[in-house]
């Protein structure tokens, strides 16, 4: 490759990113912060929860992003209900040459993009069936363990309100999301244009493929090779280490899974911007997403009313 | 002198200038304080700097970029133009300025700085001086009623003595009979030169039109 090239190559992977916001705007109106964080949690090979109160899109969005990527797309639906082997898959007893044999039927897991819509409507049996396959991916079962395709990620969903027979998810297990990504309302003139788009449209505005899964794996490669100033390095540590340490909002802290992930998610919302290099915007960007579900706040936090991102806040300024 | 100042004010006035101006572009030139101004460029290059081993393709990106970026900049990027086009500008308008006031002979303000006063004042502030106490012995101190004329100006006439009439020396009459031949041609006053000062405009007047009227005759 020419020298001349290596500058260059960040701009054109930015602009591929464009090009793919442009494409979710034409199904999702506004909301840029909720798709930048989603694409960066994709590109940093992590999963990501969603939550806002129903109808802001959440399902939309993922569906759209899975269109862009051309990627395997399954949808499950989280019910009371759901047992683990309607996540993961079952064996079944077929017939093939006279002789009855059992053979996996792959369940929906077995998609390059899960979404797994009100997770925390599942029982905490069927939450851990999918806990395996977030971390590790891959599945087991019986003796037996199958690799899942890669890129492979969750997308859950879940709904702050209408908590009842509900099964909030174990801090082990939501720990395993990299990021927790806040869905708000749209903004007025948003919410106008999504009035126009949605009733006079019958049909939803198709959009482009406009990534292979080789090229999001590349991509996911790539990211890692992002360089981070020393500096930022320790900057990051310091923001992990006091939300253990400032016991006066928080009961417990960050785990190092967190430091790891808002690193790697800075590199990826630098490579998206179109930088070389990590910055301390994308780590105070990245900061919210990353650490807002993996701080329990205390009593007194709780009293006062005091918000994880209020003291992530607080803690950013502290440590700038 | 523009302002009627002594140079030696100018001279010191100038020098504390350079002194401060020296240090204040010493401490904005420094580096560290370029860095904290730009906190992306010190982002960059610190990146760049813990980074130096890394071959990758962003990390080449990188390089390229502080590359670029080195090429492009130029000792007037640590200029600020600005500033020093107003000094500039100043600088051109205080010479014309000088240079006019010395080809006119004016001065824009009268600055005096009482020097004594200031001397006397600091000297009063830091050196206590003993009381004086008056004693009424005419002997020692002089005539006690002297002490009150000292702060009353005092008014000082002059008369000059040239113009005084002194009647010691007085000559005796004589007559003098005017003849054609003997009536002067010229018939001329001898003006005593201090008293014209004292005269006044119409008298002047007067001798110019009774010059000129003989003229004419």
């Amino acid at each position: 490759m020419p020298r001349e090239d290596y500058s260059s190559y960040v701009h054109k992977i930015k602009d591929t990113f464009d090009q793919m916001k442009k494409e979710i705007h034409q199904v999702i109106i506004g909301q840029d912060d909720v798709i930048d964080q989603v694409l960066v949690g994709i590109l940093c090979d992590g999963n990501v929860l969603l939550e806002s109160y129903p109808g802001l899109g959440k399902t939309m969005l993922c569906k759209t992003i899975a269109k862009i990527l051309d990627l395997d797309f399954s949808r499950i639906q989280c019910t009371p209900d759901l047992m683990p082997s309607d996540i993961i898959g079952t064996y079944v007893i077929q017939e093939r040459s006279g002789k009855k044999e059992f053979q996996f039927q792959k369940g929906p897991v077995f998609a390059n993009i899960v979404l797994a819509d009100e997770i925390n409507r599942a029982t905490p049996k069927t939450q851990a069936a999918l806990l395996e396959a977030m971390q590790e991916k891959q599945v087991t079962v019986g003796n037996e363990t199958f690799e899942l395709e890669k890129p492979f990620f969750v997308l859950a969903t879940q709904n702050p309100i209408d908590m009842e027979g509900t099964y909030p998810l174990p801090e082990a297990q939501i720990d395993r999301f990299l990021l927790k990504v806040k869905v708000d309302y749209p903004l007025p003139e948003e919410e106008f244009g999504i009035l126009e788009k949605y009733t006079t449209d019958k049909d939803i505005a198709k959009v482009r493929k406009l990534m292979s899964g080789d090229s999001l794996r590349y991509l996911q490669n790539l990211v890692r090779q992002v360089p981070i100033a020393n500096d930022l390095k320790k900057r990051v540590l310091g923001i992990v280490v006091s939300t253990r340490k400032y016991k006066e909002w928080i009961e417990f802290g960050a785990s190092p899974r967190a430091t790891i992930g808002l690193i790697i998610a800075a590199k990826a919302h630098a490579l998206i911007n179109g930088r070389h290099h990590v910055s301390n915007t994308d780590i105070d960007a990245m900061a919210y997403p990353v650490l807002r579900h993996r701080i329990i706040l205390n009593f007194k936090a709780e009293k006062e009313g005091k918000s994880p991102d209020e003291v992530i806040s607080d803690i950013l300024k502290k440590i700038s | 002198m523009l302002f009627g100042l002594d140079y030696f004010y100018a001279v010191f006035a100038a020098i504390i200038y350079f002194i401060v101006n020296f240090i204040e572009n010493k401490r904005k030139l420094d580096l560290k304080r370029i860095e904290e101004a730009n906190p992306e460029l010190k982002e960059i290059l610190r990146t760049a700097k813990d980074n130096i081993n890394t071959k990758n393709l962003i990390t080449l990106g990188l390089f390229e970029q502080v590359l670029s970026r080195v090429k492009d900049f130029a000792s007037g990027n640590l200029l600020n133009y600005k500033s020093a086009i107003i000094k500039v500008v100043i600088v051109f308008s205080l010479s014309i300025l000088v240079i006019m006031s010395g080809f006119f002979n004016f001065e824009i303000v009268k600055i005096s700085i009482p020097l004594d006063k200031i001397k006397n004042s600091v000297y009063d502030f830091f050196v206590e001086l003993p009381e004086i106490e008056l004693k009424e012995d005419n002997k020692i101190y002089g005539d006690p009623k002297l002490i009150e004329i000292n702060d009353p100006e005092l008014f000082l006439q002059l008369t000059p003595q040239v113009s005084e009439i002194t009647f010691d020396n007085i000559k005796e009459e004589e007559e003098l009979y005017f003849s054609d031949e003997t009536f002067p041609v010229e018939v001329s006053v001898q003006q005593d030169l201090i008293s014209e000062e004292k005269k006044p405009f119409e008298s002047k007047l007067a001798k110019e039109y009774n010059l000129k009227l003989k003229e004419m005759i």
